[in-house]
């Protein structure tokens, strides 16, 4: 499998992401955001941090880069992306992923470790994993999903939640 | 010519930002407020004379960046 990791100008952890990737077996690459082509890929990771300082609002200077038009014509044929962090806040701002994330309700920089259940067994990320709960680590700023009520029933109705947050293991 | 544009949170869209700078005034002693709700404004200097073309062409920026109409309104401020 060969995978492609986007580096915007403020990305964190995109070299983290490409030693995790190549320790599951990936070939991975190293793709500038201001390339035009993406390398031929079977998934796309766009990683977390603080692309371009978080400017008028935190990805929506990256989801306009050159990569970003390769990246949205790969995942609208069909493509695997994945979106960290910053690069899930990415992939909102491009429109691919409906809503916008708002500032923290109580203005807290959130890191801590939350507990999740799979909802979609079918999902291509989660179907082989055993375990219905898993933990993982969240580190944000901004990280209050919003969208609008014919959205989220869009979004509930085309059973495209695949995790929820759940209380914990049990 | 100098276009302004005007940003600001829909009315249903929590902004903790406001809150909090509500009760700091509350808190200095400006205790008559209702709310206070935190915007954004923008000074555009564009080569385009044309008024009309202008406004366009603004309202344009602010469709595809300035604001992200999900959570936001703007306002276009007649060019100066």
């Amino acid at each position: 499998m060969k995978s492609s990791v986007i580096t915007f100008p403020g990305s964190n952890c995109d070299r983290d992401m490409d030693v995790a990737l190549k320790k599951f077996g990936f070939k991975n690459k190293m793709v500038w955001h201001d390339d035009a082509e993406l390398p031929k890929s079977d998934l796309v990771v766009l990683p977390g941090g603080f692309s371009y300082g978080d400017y008028l609002r935190c990805g929506s200077m990256a989801s306009k880069s050159k990569i970003m038009k390769s990246v949205i014509n790969f995942a609208t044929s069909g493509g695997m992306v994945m979106g960290i962090c910053n690069g899930f806040q990415i992939l909102v701002e491009t429109g691919l992923v409906p809503g916008v994330l708002l500032r923290n309700k109580y203005l807290e920089f959130i890191c801590k470790n939350v507990f999740v259940k799979i909802n979609d067994k079918k999902n291509t990320y989660f179907k082989n994993i055993d375990s219905e709960v898993l933990e993982f680590h969240i580190a944000h700023n901004e990280g209050n999903y919003f969208c609008t009520n014919d959205q989220l029933k869009e979004i509930e109705d085309n059973e495209q939640v695949a995790i929820n947050y759940c209380d914990n293991r049990w | 010519m100098k276009i302004s544009v005007i940003i600001t949170l829909k009315k249903d869209v929590l902004d903790p930002q406001g809150k909090v700078i509500h009760q700091t005034l509350d808190g200095m002693g400006f205790n008559d407020l209702n709310e206070v709700r935190q915007g954004k404004y923008f000074e555009i200097d564009t080569k385009e004379n044309d008024p009309k073309k202008a406004k366009d062409k603004v309202e344009e920026m602010c469709n595809k960046l300035l604001a992200n109409l999900v959570i936001e309104n703007y306002k276009i401020i007649d060019a100066q």
